[in-house]
This record gives structure tokens, C-alpha cells and sequence, in this order.
């Protein structure tokens, strides 16, 4: 059986798959990754994995990236490394960032600990629900509390329509508004990149609240951004056309490394404020971004560069690799093409992962934990 | 970097510098916003109070590199050429290395504060190439510099308050102590409540009072505490009270949960909130029930030697055996008659009993003589209302009874004796008793007399009207025998 492999919700064939993984791995955890258009089977995984004594951990995504390219049904199945850890957490509805970074760090803490020092530093890979609105806060803090001692990456889970979903499941349960913690080897730390280039023109978000512009430049939100794709880029936007012009038109934020931070605005309230995914630093200095055409070879190029010079050559390895749904979205069926892109220039053994609603990391191997839109992420997966 | 962009950054930290007010909050937030824009993953904070020549000093704040994060607030040694006045880039690997004990970092972005602050910024490979340092950050670091100041500034005060507040607390809890053992060693039962009625508080002879544990009384309603006639006069009373803002004073029996009566004077008061509004009502009852007891045993006692005085008359002059009693009960049903309290009644009723007690001085077979007196017998006769004084002046009644005994006989138009006093100079109850007493001899044999009728006395009274007697008190004792039908004790014994 390759590993990691694909498997549809069918009782029996995941019985029948899991039964023979388990046999020959008896002691290691898988991870899940599930397509929203099955999310209603989750129990058939679960209840296989409880009679099989597999501890499970995942998150559903949009769709699943496969060698085929994006796979709309079905589950990838990852088996952890050994010495791998996962704790499902809740983090409730109006909790400070900082409490929440607390909890999580209390438990990291505990896994930290019986981590085997031979594997080095570990990756701490999150999944989060991608409804929460303060990620970015909740990452600046969990940094002061844990530094260096991890690698940071992670994507975020829900559905591609950004209704409220339990997207986050164990064994046991599933759970909405929540993060999953993987503690993985560190070769699981993402090398991240969107591509877009830096615009000339800045706008302000002058009233926001997480991940939702009210005020833009001291003007309601909507009507500014309106104004601002008609001026810019001759966009006719409407309430009906928003979403699927606001991928085009993406928000960024510029820091001084001139990295640029995206954020995707997916939805438009009713009063007038637009919903970002991902945390918009209140006051916070907006840029519009015209996103590229067509994808082209540079961005999946620079992802692999960066993962060959920390990992050597990537041929015959497996590799994770996320893929933001809002990129995939404003792509179109071109995003495909990025994919295949991937699997061919890696020469990987496979390729697996999901679209997402959001992602983090950093440009370095060390650097500070950025939550982005827009991105791809590209890891490799060591399975024992 | 173009302009807009850099300015994109500039405003960005320079609000991130403006929204916090203490130093650690401020550092934590810079360093991480400063982590966050330049993409290093390791910032500090040095402390070096001995100015920027400084070889040893403390970091305030570690973020992103645990190992010295376990350094923090720690005495650490600073390698010469670390600090320094000017923003620089470090690339020198030892002494990076010197300072941090790591040999991992390759880049350190010096970021003068102040004298005696540095912020330095780590990173294992060279940051920020493109980025003109020198134009990005002096303005930031000259902000936070002051904005440090502002914060340390408003600690200071904060501090202060606190003290201020604390000794304030102290003080507080001194008075509150104090409070509390006043109302614990009270005697008297102490309470109060807010506006609504609900009891905040009370003493131990409050819970005594009420026969519930303290615990049990705070927080309940008047309804709660007790039986529910007194829960609704009480709550009526602190309505009152409240719309009158006048405090009060009762005298009640009440009657505890347990059943127990207590005879007690119950004051009532508002207390405020500092803006003058009303807090609440405070209140204490006092048990007076020892003191009606000793005032009940007092007038028992009088009553008795009041009965024995009375008795003794009787011993003296049989023809006129029982008339303090029939004058008594005719002068009290008067005196209600009248409207008068209770109170003043039992004194008129007990006046009347001892009203002739004076006879005692005068001999006997004058009193008994069977016709009437000459000029000097009726002048001895006369001297009885000043004896009844004497006998009774020292006496302590709660009632004027020697006076009234004094002034049975005086007459409205000043015609009477001792004194001769007349009109509202007579007190109400000696002109009630000289009324009821002659009532009361116009319907009694007399040894020189025949009884008269009562339709002749009453005639007798009313031709007086107003000359000797009170005209108000004959209109009522007309109205008991024509109205009421009252009739003299021994004539109810008879009927």
C-alpha cells in the first residue's frame, strides 16, 4: 500500500485499507484529510479507526490534492512519523487570543516533553477552524510563550462556502471552533509562498474588528473597496459578484521585509463591512493586490528551491502540500496546473493534501509564524 | 521599498507604539510587531542602566529564543561594541556569539532607545538588505523612546493610586472592623437594608431578636424574617420613610418567627450613597419588655395601696362605704366619654380612688355626724382637699394625682376651695371628679339627707353648668345617664 494513500468513506474499504496498515504499523497515528463533499461519513472513519485501536487526527478541507490533482471525494490518509503527538483543542467563542495561546501552550508543553530529543525540533503543525477571526493574534502570542522550541506551520480547515463547520475530528469527536496541534519531525515545517507582487497603491482599514473591515480609508468598507477595483482595475462589484471578484482583487498587507502578508475578503456583511479570511491588524495599512493572470512556473519553483536547499533533492519523497482555496478559486482551472507543476518538477513519490482557507508559516526555516492567504505550502512528509 | 510602502510600515508600528500604557505591554507589542515586520525570529530588550559604555545589564524582554528567555531579568554580560548609539546591522558571528552564548545568529539589528535601552534583533542569516535603516527607524525608535517615558511615567502613577488606594483600603477595613464590633457588642438589635427592603446586614442581637442565624437573614425580605402582619407594617413604615425622609420612632409588641412577644421601641432611619441618593434604611429595635414589666409591677403596687387608702376610708365612715369606687367608675366612664386615652383614664380612675383620702385628718364623728355641719365643722370638712395633697405630693404617679385630689372642689367660676381656681386653672380630671363625686352624693343617702333622684341630680348638675361645674364634662355625664343608660356600680349590682 503507498503511503500516504487516498480511500473512499466505504465502511468496508476502509476496514479492509486500515486493517492492512495497521498490521505492519501498529504504532503509528494517521492523519486525515477529508473532503468537505463527504464530510457527513466522517463517522465511517472514526468508528474504523476506534475497532482498529488507530489514533486518528485530521481536519476537512474543500477538496484533497492528490497525484491525480484535485480530488473532490473520498480521504488522504498520512501516517505520522513515530514519536508524532495531536491534541484536539477547543478554544471558545470570545476567548482572549492570549488565553487561548495559553491553553495551547500548556498542552504543547506537556508533548514537548516526552518528544524523543534524538528527532531534534519538532514542527508544530495547526490545523485551526478557519471561522476563528483572531489567528494572528493567537499566533503572535503563542510565540512568546513557546519561541523557539518548535517549528511553526499549519493551514486552516472548514468548507469552501465559509459556513460554520465541524472541520476538526479525532477518534472520538469533531469539533468547530478549535485547533489541532500536531507535533511532527521537522521536515513537516512548511515552506510557504503566494507570488503576488507588491502593489504601488495603499489603502487604509480604518475600523476593524478580527477579520472584519469595517471602515476603509474612513468610508464604509464596501463602498470604498467598490470604488476602489472600478478605479483601479475597471471592476463592476457588486453584493452578487463579490466573492468571486474579491479572490481577483485580493487585500495586502506590506511589511518591511517586503513580504506581503494577503487577506482574501470572501464575504460582505450586511452592514456594509467585509469579511476577510484571516486577521486584519486594526488600523492596519491595506494594499490592494491585483492577483497574476496565470499562475506561471515561479511560485511553485521558489516553494521546491526552498524545500531542496533544507532537504536535498525531493525525488522519490512524499510531500504535503496545501493549496488555498481563494488562489484556486481566482485561478481557475489553471490552479491545476500549479499542482501538476508541483508533482512534476519535485519528482515526489506523491503529493497530498487539500485546498485551504488560509495558511501559516514563514519565508525561513526559523523566521517568525505568519498566518497568509493565497499560498502554497509544500513540507515533506517522512511516514516512519 | 517605495515610499508608500515604507510609509505603510512607519504607521503601522507608530500605532502599535501608541496604544499601550505599560512598559512591558509596549515592549512586548514592539518587539512583536517588529518580529513580525522584518521577518527575524528573535527580539530583545536590553536594559543597561550604566549608559551605552555598559558591559553588563539585564533583558527586560526575550521573545522567539527560549534558552534566553530563561535569561530574562537576569544579570548578562555585554560584549564591547554590542551597544551603541547609532542603528546598526551586526554581521560578526563572535560577537553575537559572546552575547547570546549561541553560535546560531549571524545578523543583529541594533535599535538604540535611549541611554540605558537597546533593542536588539537576531536572526541566523542577514535581514533587511534593501531596507534603508537609518531613514526607517529613527523616527519608531525616538517615539518608543518617549512613548517608554509616558509609560514608565504612567506606572508611577499607577503605583501611586494604588498606594493611595491601598492605605485608603486599610483604612477602610479598620473602620468596617470597627464598625463590626460596635454593632457585635450592641446590646440592642441593629439591622439595615436597601431601599427595596432587603436586609444587607445586622448584629448578633438582631439574629438574637428574629431567632434566625445572620446568614440566614441577609439577603431576604421583611416577609421572610418575619410573621406576616409585622412584614407588612414594617414595609409600610419604610415606604413612609422613605417618602418622608424624617426618621421614626415606634413603640411595638412583636412577635419573633418563634412566637415569642417582646415589647419594644423600634427607631428607623435612611442612610445615603455618596451621591446623596437613598441607600437604604437603617433601624434598632430596643427591648424595653424588662422596663413594662417594672412599670406594670409599679402600678400594681400603687393600685393595691391605693385599694388599701381606700379601704381604710371605708373602715372610717360606712355611710359613705364603696363611694370612691361608684366616683372612680362614673369619673372614668366620663373621662371616655371625654376621649380620653387609656393612659389618662387609669390616672383619673385611681385620682378618683384617693380623691377624698384627706378625710383621714378629719375626726370621724364630724364625717358621721347625721345633720349637717355648722360653719366650723364644714371649714374643718373643707381643709381635706389640702391634706389629700399632702398625703399624696410625694407620692411618684406617673399622673398628677395629688393635684387633682387638691383641686376636686374648686368650682369653674372660682367660687370652690382650697384655692379658689377656676375655669382651665382646674385640671380636666379634678373637674370631672368633682362632677362625678357630687353625682354621686345626690344619688346616696346622706345621715342629714334623703338620696335625690337622677333626674334631680342631673337637673342639679345642669343648673351649675358652667358656674361650678365644666360644662363639657356635665354635657357628658348627661349624655351617660340620659343617652347611655348608665347606672352607678351598686345600682348595677341592684339591677
Amino acid at each position: 500500500m503507498p503511503s500516504p494513500w487516498h480511500s473512499s468513506l466505504d465502511p468496508a474499504q476502509l476496514a479492509s485499507s486500515l486493517q492492512a496498515w495497521h498490521a505492519h504499523h501498529p504504532d503509528q497515528r494517521l492523519l486525515a484529510l477529508l473532503a468537505e463533499a463527504d464530510r457527513e461519513q466522517l463517522p465511517n472513519l472514526q468508528t474504523a479507526c476506534l475497532h482498529q485501536g488507530i489514533e486518528l487526527a485530521g481536519g476537512v478541507f474543500p477538496r484533497l490534492i492528490s497525484n491525480q490533482g484535485f480530488v473532490d471525494h473520498g480521504v488522504m490518509l498520512l501516517p505520522c512519523p513515530g514519536g508524532s503527538q495531536s491534541a484536539l483543542l477547543r478554544i471558545h467563542t470570545g476567548q482572549d487570543p492570549a488565553q487561548t495561546a495559553q491553553h495551547m501552550s500548556e498542552r504543547i508543553t506537556q508533548m514537548l516533553a516526552a518528544w524523543p530529543t534524538d528527532q531534534g525540533k519538532p514542527t508544530l503543525f495547526m490545523i485551526f477552524d478557519g471561522m476563528l477571526p483572531d489567528i494572528a493574534s493567537i499566533l503572535d502570542a503563542l510565540y512568546l510563550q513557546l519561541a523557539d522550541q518548535v517549528f511553526y506551520g499549519g493551514v486552516n480547515a472548514g468548507s469552501a462556502q465559509f459556513q460554520p463547520i465541524p472541520c476538526l475530528f479525532d477518534q472520538y469527536q469533531s469539533m468547530m471552533h478549535g485547533v489541532l496541534c500536531l507535533l511532527l519531525p521537522a521536515t513537516a515545517n512548511p515552506v510557504i509562498n503566494h507570488g503576488y507582487p507588491a502593489p504601488e497603491h495603499t489603502l487604509t482599514a480604518t475600523a476593524t474588528v478580527g477579520n472584519r473591515i469595517f471602515q476603509i480609508d474612513w468610508r464604509p468598507a464596501f463602498d470604498a473597496y467598490q470604488h476602489i477595483v472600478k478605479q483601479q482595475f475597471g471592476a463592476e462589484l457588486n453584493r452578487e459578484n463579490f466573492y468571486t471578484f474579491g479572490v481577483h482583487f485580493p487585500l495586502g498587507i506590506m511589511l518591511a521585509n517586503q513580504q506581503l502578508l494577503i487577506r482574501v475578503p470572501v464575504a460582505l456583511e450586511d452592514d456594509g463591512s467585509v469579511f476577510c479570511v484571516g486577521e486584519v491588524p486594526e488600523n492596519a495599512v491595506l494594499m490592494m493586490v491585483q492577483a497574476p493572470t496565470v499562475p506561471g512556473d515561479d511560485c511553485v519553483q521558489q516553494v521546491l528551491g526552498t524545500l531542496q536547499q533544507r532537504h536535498g533533492s525531493l525525488e522519490g519523497k512524499n510531500l504535503l502540500s496545501f493549496y488555498c482555496a481563494g488562489r484556486s478559486q481566482h485561478f481557475g482551472p489553471a490552479a491545476l496546473e500549479e499542482i501538476h507543476g508541483l508533482i512534476r518538477h519535485s519528482q515526489a513519490a506523491s503529493v497530498t493534501g487539500a485546498l485551504t482557507l488560509g495558511e501559516i508559516g514563514s519565508p525561513h526555516e526559523w523566521g517568525y509564524p505568519l498566518f497568509h492567504n493565497a499560498c502554497i505550502t509544500a513540507s515533506v512528509w517522512m511516514d516512519a | 521599498m517605495n515610499k508608500d510602502q515604507l510609509l505603510a510600515v512607519l504607521y503601522d508600528l507608530s500605532l502599535t507604539i501608541g496604544r499601550e500604557v505599560t512598559v512591558d505591554a509596549l515592549l512586548t507589542k514592539v518587539v512583536q510587531r517588529l518580529l513580525f515586520h522584518t521577518g527575524c525570529p528573535v527580539g530583545l530588550v536590553i536594559h543597561h542602566p550604566d549608559g551605552l559604555d555598559a558591559n553588563s545589564g539585564c533583558l527586560l524582554k526575550v521573545i522567539g529564543d527560549h534558552q534566553l528567555q530563561q535569561q530574562a531579568s537576569i544579570g548578562i554580560a555585554l560584549p564591547a561594541g554590542l551597544l551603541g548609539r547609532s542603528i546598526q546591522a551586526e554581521t560578526d558571528a563572535r560577537l553575537l556569539q559572546r552575547f547570546t552564548g549561541q553560535d546560531r545568529y549571524h545578523y543583529g539589528l541594533r535599535l538604540p532607545l535611549d541611554q540605558v535601552h537597546t533593542i536588539m534583533l537576531l536572526a541566523p542569516e542577514t535581514m533587511l538588505q534593501h531596507m534603508p535603516l537609518e531613514h526607517v527607524f529613527p523616527p519608531i525608535l525616538a517615539n518608543l523612546s518617549r512613548a517608554i517615558k509616558l509609560c514608565k511615567d504612567s506606572e508611577q502613577l499607577a503605583i501611586n493610586l494604588q498606594a493611595e488606594r491601598n492605605q485608603v483600603m486599610v483604612q477602610l477595613d479598620r473602620a468596617q472592623r470597627f464598625n463590626q464590633a460596635l454593632l457585635n457588642a450592641m446590646p440592642i438589635a441593629v439591622f439595615y437594608k436597601d431601599a427595596s427592603g432587603r436586609y444587607l446586614g445586622c448584629n448578633p442581637a438582631f439574629s438574637r431578636t428574629v431567632g434566625m442565624q445572620q446568614e440566614h437573614i441577609i439577603g431576604k425580605m421583611p416577609q421572610e424574617v418575619w410573621p406576616t402582619e409585622l412584614a407588612s407594617m414594617f414595609t409600610q413604615n419604610d415606604a413612609e420613610l422613605i417618602a418622608s425622609r424624617q426618621p421614626q420612632m415606634f413603640e411595638y409588641v412583636i412577635r419573633t418567627q418563634q412566637g415569642q412577644l417582646m415589647d419594644v421601641v423600634y427607631a428607623k432611619d435612611l442612610f445615603y450613597d455618596e451621591d446623596n441618593n437613598i441607600a437604604g434604611i437603617i433601624g434598632a429595635f430596643i427591648d424595653i419588655s424588662g422596663r413594662k414589666k417594672a412599670e406594670e409591677s409599679l402600678r400594681q403596687s400603687l393600685i393595691q395601696a391605693i385599694s388599701a387608702l381606700s379601704s381604710a376610708m371605708v373602715h372610717r365612715d360606712l355611710s359613705t362605704a364603696g363611694h370612691e369606687v361608684r366616683v372612680s367608675d362614673l369619673a372614668v366612664a366620663i373621662g371616655r366619654q371625654l376621649g380620653l386615652d387609656e393612659h389618662r383614664l387609669e390616672g383619673l380612675g385611681l385620682a378618683a380612688m384617693v380623691h377624698d383620702i384627706g378625710q383621714i385628718q378629719i375626726p370621724s364623728e364630724i364625717l358621721t355626724r347625721p345633720r349637717r355641719l355648722n360653719h366650723e365643722e364644714f371649714e374643718l370638712v373643707k381643709l381635706h382637699a389640702e391634706a389629700s395633697h399632702e398625703i399624696l405630693k410625694d407620692i411618684a404617679f406617673p399622673w398628677p394625682i395629688a393635684d387633682i385630689s387638691w383641686q376636686h372642689h374648686e368650682n369653674m367660676d372660682g367660687s370652690g376651695y382650697p384655692r379658689g381656681l377656676r375655669g382651665e386653672e382646674i385640671l380636666l380630671e379634678a373637674r370631672i371628679i368633682h362632677v362625678a363625686d357630687s353625682m354621686e352624693a345626690m344619688l346616696s343617702h346622706r345621715p342629714f339627707r334623703r338620696q335625690l333622684g337622677q333626674a334631680q341630680a342631673l337637673a342639679q348638675l345642669e343648673q351649675y353648668k358652667g358656674s361650678v361645674y365644666d360644662p363639657a364634662v356635665v354635657d357628658a355625664c348627661l349624655t351617660l345617664f340620659a343617652d347611655h343608660g348608665y347606672q352607678l356600680p351598686d345600682h348595677k349590682r341592684k339591677a
